[in-house]
């Protein structure tokens, strides 16, 4: 385990962990056909697919979500979920570099009949999840049935609660005033939306502050959905690490309740992100079902999480064509065989500045000096 | 340790004085030196200068807990952070201006020369006007002067080179303002940190 690469080490803790849970390996194809995604389009994050034609002239594309596949291939039913997870490679467009980049992520997905309890099952493991990256963690909850419930509640135009969303999603305060008078909200509803956006810390804090804010059922609902989960994590040592803050606003087309993003101390961006989805399996005629998972970010995780980089090796063995094989084999599986990392070679490599050097004369192993 | 970028410039330098009297000194700064980064163990402060258009990407990637930059760069660069507090400094407009005797010609392509290519893009698409952009680096007054283009898109403090060009501000786009950014991840785990320095400006911006 020591040898491997920090997010490796991880993921094969978070898959041991997820199997404990019940949830199983879910394989699939690199490809889909690309019909999936054009009829799909709006669930993708950005659009930009990678396409190419395959032998019989179907236009194919590499996936660019696993979820998607997912919700498509699933054999769930209402009275028997799917509980999986996947490693897999997904291939998007860059944000920053506007160039395609392959990123590998890891992720779970329940669907089925999402019951109170799969929904602590899930926020479980993402806590759990988070821990196994490192051990400072944040865990922010939003619910997609309060904000849109919040926004019923306000009469303003479409493009203008769009103005709303996106300084809510900022935490920009400031704007958001001056758009509410500019807007001429009226008073009361005003207030709501200055204290959805201005709620981040403790649980108990902020739940009751949604309590104050709710004026219809759809926020009184999510209100009693999110207070069930605080119940049972409020007694867990990781009742500090779950935050309700509604700037995690994720896209109202695919989430339709409990949404979460984790974040890590040494990563300074999302490392997951999740929520219940059930729009995905309605477009897929299975409106039966319905559905929460999670992702985590492995190039995130990757990029911050680097363990100090093994430069070189322990041991170098030298040989020459004098040297006896046999006797070279069994020396070399002896060090291995002690946690050894060794070299054998012709001549002293790279990288072997503290390495400690034999030279096998013959069938003798013998020490040597540096010089 | 708080890690804070600032502009380079006299905004930078404004920003400075205001984050020094609520106790966010940094004794180096003051003087008159090339470095970028400044450090005071007392104070727990570390200040770095950048170009205005980066303090963003320095706030989103991390390496600055906090920053101070313009709306105009933050609408024109994107980055995914926290917007917590207009600071009220380097107020302008961001506008299209154009020579005073300029008439728009609905049925040809606009030409817009700016250094704000992605906000002049956005602009326009929402009002489905179809244009060239022109992306210059300085002195954008000269290009509607000298026929490069019809009109501009920059930000306008006081009108004063524009009247000095025989230009006129044409349509408002936004108003811009010095806002205080804080990275996403930054802000869950050093929030006592940000939200003290928060309470102290809201304390003395309050008018």
């Amino acid at each position: 385990m020591e040898t491997l690469r920090k997010s490796e080490q991880v993921a094969y803790l978070l898959r041991s962990i997820y199997e404990q849970y019940g949830y199983r390996k879910f394989r699939m194809s690199k490809f889909e056909e690309y019909d999936f995604y054009a009829e799909n389009k709006d669930f993708l994050t950005d659009g930009q697919v990678i396409t190419f034609t395959d032998p019989s002239g179907k236009l194919m594309a590499l996936k660019p979500d696993i979820t998607m596949s997912v919700a498509k291939n699933t054999r769930a039913t209402a009275n028997i979920p799917e509980k999986v997870y996947y490693t897999e490679s997904v291939y998007r467009m860059s944000r920053e570099t506007r160039e395609y980049k392959e990123i590998f992520q890891l992720g779970l997905e329940y669907i089925g009949e999402v019951s109170p309890y799969t929904n602590i099952e899930i926020i479980d493991l993402a806590l759990k999840s988070l821990a196994c990256i490192e051990p400072v963690f944040v865990l922010d909850i939003s619910h997609m049935g309060f904000i849109t419930g919040l926004f019923d509640s306000i009469s303003a135009t479409a493009g203008a609660k769009k103005e709303f969303l996106h300084c809510i999603e900022r935490k920009n305060i400031h704007e958001l005033n001056r758009l509410i008078s500019q807007h001429k909200i009226e008073k009361k509803q005003g207030y709501r939306l200055l204290a959805l956006a201005g709620i981040s810390g403790s649980m108990d804090m902020a739940l009751k502050e949604i309590r104050e804010i709710s004026v219809n059922q759809k926020m009184r609902s999510a209100v009693a959905e999110l207070e069930q989960l605080y119940s049972v994590f409020k007694q867990s040592k990781n009742s500090n690490a779950l935050r309700l803050d509604f700037s995690i606003i994720s896209d109202s087309k695919y989430y339709n309740g409990l949404i979460f993003r984790g974040y890590v101390k040494s990563v300074p961006r999302t490392v997951l992100s999740g929520g219940r989805y059930g729009y995905l399996l309605s477009r897929m005629h299975k409106s039966d079902l319905q559905a929460i998972g999670f992702a985590i970010y492995f190039d995130e995780v990757e990029r911050y999480l680097k363990l100090p980089i093994r430069n070189g090796y322990d041991t170098v063995i030298l040989y020459d064509e004098r040297s006896d094989l046999f006797a070279l084999h069994c020396v070399i599986e002896e060090f291995v065989n002690a946690g050894k990392c060794v070299c054998a070679a012709l001549t002293l490599p790279e990288n072997s500045g503290s390495a400690k050097i034999y030279r096998m004369d013959r069938n003798k192993l013998l020490e040597q000096s540096r010089d | 340790m708080i890690n804070i970028a600032l502009p380079k410039g006299r905004l930078g330098d404004q920003v400075y004085r205001l984050f020094a009297s609520i106790g966010y000194v940094c004794r180096e700064l003051g003087d008159e030196s090339r470095k970028l980064i400044f450090e005071d163990e007392k104070t727990g402060v570390r200040y770095f200068l950048v170009k205005p258009l980066d303090v963003g990407i320095y706030v989103e990637q991390g390496i600055a807990d906090i920053g101070v930059a313009g709306k105009d760069m933050l609408l024109e660069t994107q980055p995914d952070v926290y917007e917590l507090l207009d600071l009220g400094l380097g107020q302008c407009e961001l506008s299209v201006a154009a020579p005073n005797a300029y008439q728009e010609d609905r049925e040809s392509v606009l030409r817009v020369a700016t250094k704000y290519p992605n906000i002049a893009r956005q602009y326009y698409q929402n009002r489905n006007r179809e244009i060239d952009i022109i992306k210059l680096n300085g002195s954008i007054e000269l290009a509607p002067i000298l026929g490069l283009s019809d009109v501009i898109v920059d930000i306008v403090e006081t009108g004063t080179t524009l009247r000095e060009n025989n230009l006129k501000v044409y349509e408002h786009i936004a108003p811009s303002s010095a806002l205080l950014i804080a990275n996403i991840s930054s802000y869950k785990f050093k929030q006592q940190a940000i939200q003290t320095m928060l309470n102290a400006l809201l304390r003395i911006l309050k008018p």
